[in-house]
């Protein structure tokens, strides 16, 4: 029998029960949907946080600060300090290190305030040459004297205060108070800062006047830039800073955290895949329950075709093709539907995280509103898709179609 | 004269849970080229068993098969599901595909040797209306007569152009009237065509236009009717025989 002929029968089989088929049908399209949406919004998600933490993202830089090891104990008495600067100057390679300072302040704009919340101290000048396109004004100038007094804040910060408009902070420990005008506006970052960048949650002030107001000399961390982002040099500064400080430090590559959120991401979605797929392993017991009594009920069908000469083979393929259109459609459907789904979840999703506020993260950056997560479909997905939704349908239905080709046909024949 | 069929002491054995049943018990028979042979036997008798080992659907226990001259127990079952397409199955229940209309159900027995589209659509065509079916091609079997679904199971089987036909009680499960119209049909094409024709039947009335009648009794086949254990009556199918080309004979005069 030619493929086409047996494409044509399977499909008349199908279509003769209607509503079985629809429901076995919607079996693969919920196992295809849950993984496509699952994965899409996983895509989408990854996108969108790397996409945020890329935004004036260096890759050259380096994270130096004091290791708070889980394994080894570091020495609780070591601190990084301001004068530690001169540490790196020994070390190749080394483009600048720039220390960032922080301290807890209840902040005070006007009428509002927020309390415990960080207070940046940077070089502004150093801040800007290592962070280029991402520490620049909106509004206002980045002072380039170092002994200014005056704020610069990130663009969420702009709802409580204006240019101009005083803040004042009043440290937690030490009750120290500052008061002056903001005289710079960042441009939307948009995310999380990676690298010590700056954040649109971020408030700045000089170093120096952290350092001399608040008598703070102890360091969160160091930003150290490089003179090229070769994985060699990376490692080769790292291992030297480490030496440098007698192991006392964790020197983390900004590239290595995006690997690592990368790869985290990677599991996740795997493991959320791994969860949707077992609602298409439950579609594929569905399709060869389905596709047994099927079997039982065209048992004198297969007798009599047997018996007008069909081989063993083109029964198979009849069995095997009316899974193959189960699991196709299925597939198709079911990447549709994923992908709606995906798209009115992230709908949901970024409209409930957008009013995230500042909670603290890596290199001082606060958790970003997400803004719109779009779940993403690549066409290697696709692919997958249809491939499993296929294969699944495939080896759930071959034990049926083998037992359909294996039938004697005397028996089939015989079969009330 | 070619032989269709033969066969050489044939045993057929199977297993009733676990009593062996010896259904065929050392047949000798043969069919040329062109014969109408019905073979005869009550319920039980072996006729089925013999119809499957026949119509290849079987191998016999022991003996040989022959069909186109070929030993059927040497093939495999692919070789036997191409030389099923050589012979043309009609059943007592008719077997058509429920789901498909009567022009698909003789279009398959088609389809399965490979025949192009074009070239199956007039097959199909010529061979419903030959058996009278031209307006109903289009109709589902739950939608013809028992005599019409017989009439699409004989077109299915003729559209292969069998080297003969097997025929399982054709008119088993019909009225008398659609009856003698299937057995004037299938005389018709022994007689006109030339088509060989073995049916396997428990009806003696209806072997009565055969060339020849084997009684099948107790898996054991006999020239003659054993009467003394199954009660045929040769003498009366004779006269039937003689009565019906009386009226067939008188009916050309008028």
């Amino acid at each position: 029998m030619k493929i086409f002929d047996i494409l044509k029968y399977s499909g008349r089989s199908l279509k003769s029960q209607k509503w079985r088929s629809f429901l076995t049908i919607l079996g693969v399209l919920i196992g295809i949907a849950a993984i496509v949406a699952l994965t899409s919004l996983g895509n989408g998600f990854e996108s969108t946080i790397t996409g945020q933490l890329e935004s004036g993202f260096a890759t050259n830089t380096l994270i130096v600060s004091k290791k708070s090891g889980t394994f080894e104990q570091p020495d609780p008495l070591f601190n990084l300090y301001y004068e530690n600067r001169s540490v790196f100057e020994g070390i190749d390679h080394i483009d600048l290190a720039m220390p960032v300072l922080q301290v807890t302040c209840n902040v005070s704009f006007g009428d509002d305030q927020i309390n415990a919340f960080p207070v940046y101290g940077v070089d502004y000048n150093n801040y800007s040459y290592i962070f280029p396109s991402s520490f620049v004004a909106k509004e206002g100038g980045i002072p380039t004297n170092s002994s200014t007094t005056n704020y610069v804040v990130g663009s969420n910060i702009d709802q409580k205060v204006d240019l101009d408009d005083p803040i004042e902070i009043t440290s937690i420990f030490g009750g120290v108070s500052h008061n002056d005008s903001v005289v710079a506006i960042l441009e939307e970052i948009g995310g999380v800062s990676l690298g010590g960048g700056p954040t649109d949650n971020g408030i700045y002030l000089h170093a120096n006047l952290i350092r001399y107001k608040f008598n703070i000399e102890i360091v969160s961390y160091f930003i150290v830039l490089l003179d090229d982002d070769a994985d060699s040099t990376i490692n080769s500064v790292s291992d030297a800073i480490s030496t440098a400080f007698n192991d006392q430090v964790s020197v983390i590559a900004s590239t290595a955290v995006l690997d690592t959120i990368q790869s985290a991401f990677g599991t996740i979605e795997v493991f959320l895949g791994g969860i949707a797929g077992i609602s298409l392993i439950v579609a594929g017991i569905g399709i060869m329950n389905i596709m047994i009594v099927s079997l039982m009920e065209r048992t004198r069908e297969i007798g009599i075709i047997k018996a007008l000469g069909m081989k063993n083979s083109s029964i198979l393929l009849i069995f095997l093709c009316e899974t193959i259109f189960i699991g196709l459609i299925g597939s198709l459907l079911g990447i549709g539907a994923g992908y709606l789904f995906a798209s009115l979840f992230g709908r949901v999703l970024s409209g409930g995280a957008a009013g995230g506020g500042p909670t603290g993260g890596f290199g001082g950056g606060g958790v970003p509103g997400f803004g719109t997560i779009s779940p993403i479909i690549t066409l290697d997905m696709f692919g997958l898709a249809i491939f499993y939704g296929v294969l699944v349908s495939v080896i759930f239905g071959l034990y049926p179609a083998w037992r359909a080709a294996r039938l004697e046909p005397v028996e089939a024949l015989r079969y009330e | 004269m070619k032989f269709v069929v033969k066969t050489e002491n044939v045993e057929k054995t199977y297993m009733q849970g676990k009593i062996p049943v010896h259904a065929l018990r050392g047949i000798d028979f043969s069919v040329e080229e062109g014969e109408y042979v019905a073979i005869l036997g009550p319920s039980g008798s072996g006729k089925s068993t013999l119809l499957n080992l026949i119509g290849a659907l079987d191998v016999p226990t022991k003996g040989k098969v022959f069909i186109s001259g070929q030993d059927i127990s040497e093939l495999n079952s692919r070789k036997r599901a191409e030389l099923r397409r050589t012979i043309g199955f009609v059943f007592q229940f008719y077997n058509l595909i429920p789901r498909i209309s009567a022009f698909k159900n003789v279009e398959l027995s088609l389809s399965v040797k490979n025949i192009s589209r074009s070239e199956r659509k007039k097959i199909v065509k010529k061979i419903l209306t030959d058996v009278g079916l031209q307006d109903r091609m289009k109709h589902a079997p739950n939608e013809l007569s028992g005599g019409q679904q017989q009439r699409v199971a004989i077109a299915r089987a003729l559209a292969l152009d069998p080297t003969y036909l097997l025929m399982d009680e054709p008119t088993g499960n019909v009225d008398t009237k659609t009856r003698d119209m299937i057995m004037k049909l299938i005389n018709q094409l022994n007689k006109e065509k030339g088509r060989t024709i073995i049916m396997i039947t428990h009806d003696q009335f209806i072997a009565k236009d055969s060339d020849r009648i084997e009684y099948l009794v107790d898996g054991k086949l006999y020239h003659k009717p054993p009467k003394e254990r199954i009660g045929y009556n040769t003498n009366s199918l004779k006269k039937q025989k003689l009565n019906d080309n009386k009226i067939i004979a008188s009916e050309e005069k008028s």
